[in-house]
């Protein structure tokens, strides 16, 4: 009898820690991430050259820093400058081109070891999209999603990002699909027309949407009399974001059912809740890093919290939840 | 993140403060190397901010601050006692294991990498010349602490104090096998002319300060490279400054 009802409770136990372990589980393809939280591409660059130690590899999955189809040098500096409650960014897409990181993925691979990878590309042009997609078949089987970075100038359209031109977007979208078998995710700009894309891009084999990219923005050096940025004009990130991007969250999710990564400024547990209930079923932890290295223990901690106090079985059943009477 | 406790917080003349972070453990920073400290929870200012260690003796950190805006102001104000989280030593600091002579250049806050520098060289038995330069009289700080530890050479803008000009003015009578300087940028470009093996601690805004944002670049011979990750000491011959 003592034993029984000692395996009895052992059993309860582990049961309850297992339940406090795993509510923050989420499927994303066919595979489970310990979290819901995803490094969205380029704030944490490819992880592995830097020092923020290990907490990045705690996250659900990782987004490399966007690749090109050839080494970018970047912007002319300054390229970062403060805003309030945030940042501008013209980083330029520096990145050592698609031939290079395909070189340098199997460090980022071990590097990442158990945290899954998310390889990020954009073009100038539908082929070059095309043509890195098929280059990035190379390394499918490791990867579990290819995202599309579509906030980049289409040279064929006089310079208008794909984003901002459903037409362009489907015609990459379409063109990828063909070539790539896994979950391929759509990154939009705040500028997107988030109707007609979420429309249009699902029925063009999109898997999933991440929303959002950075919003354009400036700043002036009063002192020397022109714009902070070497390239004038950057992208605003961090909590000053956050607005912007719950609204695109929501906007995108009236109009489909697929998976949304939700990402732009959030900043804390409390966001990232706000985040799921817009309509996110991931969130994107970027920038606010910067400021809180502890920021993903943070959120992590604050959202399984909020989890047992409500009585919330998992993330799912916060997801979209501010959409039930709206 | 590490949460270290203020120990003190000193004026240091007109300018500047010194604060005294006890971060617990000794972390064995290597001079030239930085630290990026959280100014408040708010959000406001966004990055944390980039020090280079003055000094480090066991648990205790230093820092030689000069306030500038709304970041080093916040900070000034802390008191002994308050957490002030902390994320280093980061970067790649001097490389001086094999220096005999060493010559050391600082320009304004430049001094504060220069002084735990020149502290270890001494620890090594280097001898040391120290040039430090300074807008004017009311601006000089640490020239009896240096004096300590090697042979001293004042120079203000102004002339108001000591010798009138500026570091690279310093006429050069020895042979050095380590040269070492931080200050603005004009010192810099004027040091890496005279000494092509300098080794030169530079200066950019950083964001993540870790690496990863690609943010703080400066141009170097091989592209542009991370201050924050690939520096902030760099060899002078290898940056465009
Ligand atoms: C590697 C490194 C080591 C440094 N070591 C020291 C030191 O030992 N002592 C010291 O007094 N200062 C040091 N600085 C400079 C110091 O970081 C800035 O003066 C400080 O961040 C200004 O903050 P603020 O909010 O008071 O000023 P702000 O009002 O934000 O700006 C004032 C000036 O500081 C510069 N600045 C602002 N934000 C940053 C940032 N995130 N990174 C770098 N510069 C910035 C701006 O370009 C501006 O010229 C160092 C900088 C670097 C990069
Ligand atoms: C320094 C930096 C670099 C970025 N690089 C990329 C990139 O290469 N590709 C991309 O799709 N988004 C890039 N972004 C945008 C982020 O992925 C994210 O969409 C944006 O920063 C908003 O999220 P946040 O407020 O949480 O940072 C970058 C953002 C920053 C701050
Ligand atoms: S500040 Fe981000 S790479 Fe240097």
């Amino acid at each position: 009898m003592g034993l029984l009802s000692f395996i009895f409770i052992a059993n309860f136990f582990c049961f309850f820690i297992w339940c406090a372990m795993s509510n923050l589980r989420i499927k994303l393809d066919k595979k489970f991430l310990e979290n819901p939280f995803i490094a969205p591409s380029g704030v944490f660059g490819l992880g592995y050259d830097v020092s923020f130690d290990y907490e990045i590899k705690k996250l659900g999955a990782f987004t490399m820093k966007t690749a090109t189809t050839k080494k970018r040098d970047g912007n002319v500096p300054p390229r970062t400058v403060e805003t309030p409650a945030g940042m501008l960014n013209s980083i330029g897409l520096q990145n050592p081109g698609i031939d290079e990181y395909l070189k340098l993925f199997p460090t980022i691979k071990k590097f990442f070891s158990k945290c899954p990878l998310i390889f990020s590309i954009s073009g100038e042009t539908v082929d070059d999209f095309e043509y890195l997609a098929k280059r990035v078949t190379e390394i499918e089987s490791d990867l579990i999603a290819l995202e599309l970075n579509l906030s980049c100038p289409n040279l064929r359209s006089g310079g208008v990002t794909f984003s901002s031109s459903v037409k362009d977007s489907i015609e990459v979208c379409k063109k990828v699909r063909k070539v790539w078998g896994k979950s391929l995710i759509a990154k939009l700009s705040p500028l997107s027309d988030f109707k007609e894309m979420g429309i249009s891009l699902e029925s063009e084999g999109v898997n999933i949407f991440c929303a959002i990219n950075t919003l354009p923005g400036m700043r002036f050096d009063i002192y020397k009399r022109k714009p902070s940025l070497g390239n004038f004009h950057g992208g605003l990130s961090g909590p000053a974001l956050l607005p912007v991007s719950l609204k695109c969250v929501w906007d995108l999710r009236k109009v489909t059912k697929l998976p949304i990564i939700g990402v732009g400024g959030v900043y804390s547990a409390e966001s990232a809740i706000e985040m799921f209930m817009a309509g996110a079923n991931y969130v994107g932890i970027g920038s606010a890093y910067y400021n809180n290295p502890d920021l993903l223990d943070e959120v992590i901690g604050g959202v399984k919290k909020f989890l047992i106090e409500n009585d919330l079985k998992g993330i799912d059943e916060i997801v979209s939840l501010a959409h039930k009477d709206a | 993140m590490i949460d270290t406790t203020v120990v003190s917080v000193k004026r240091v003349g007109n300018f500047h403060f010194l604060i005294d972070l006890d971060a617990k453990v000794n972390l064995n920073p290597i001079p030239g190397q930085f630290f990026m400290l959280k100014i408040n929870d708010l959000n406001d200012p966004f990055f944390m901010r980039p020090f280079s260690v003055f000094d480090a003796d066991k648990n205790i950190l230093r820092f030689l601050i000069e306030i500038k805006g709304n970041g080093t102001k916040t900070l000034s104000r802390s008191t002994a006692g308050d957490i002030l989280k902390v994320r280093g030593p980061l970067g790649n600091g001097f490389q001086f294991d094999n220096v005999k002579k060493a010559l050391l250049y600082a320009g304004g806050t430049g001094i504060a990498p220069m002084f735990y520098l020149a502290k270890n060289l001494k620890k090594n038995g280097v001898e040391i010349d120290v040039i430090l330069g300074f807008r004017n009289k009311d601006r000089v700080i640490y020239e009896d602490s240096f004096a300590e530890l090697g042979e001293v050479f004042v120079y203000t803008d102004d002339g108001s104090y000591r010798e009138k000009g500026n570091v690279a003015d310093f006429v050069l009578k020895k042979e050095y096998d380590g040269v070492f300087a931080c200050g603005p940028v004009p010192m810099l470009k004027a040091i890496q002319r005279r000494h092509k093996n300098a080794q030169i601690s530079l200066e950019s805004v950083f964001a993540c300060g870790a690496g990863a944002c690609m943010g703080c670049v400066v141009k170097s011979v091989s592209g542009y490279a991370r201050v924050c990750k690939d520096g902030p000491v760099f060899s002078a011959k290898d940056v465009i400054i």
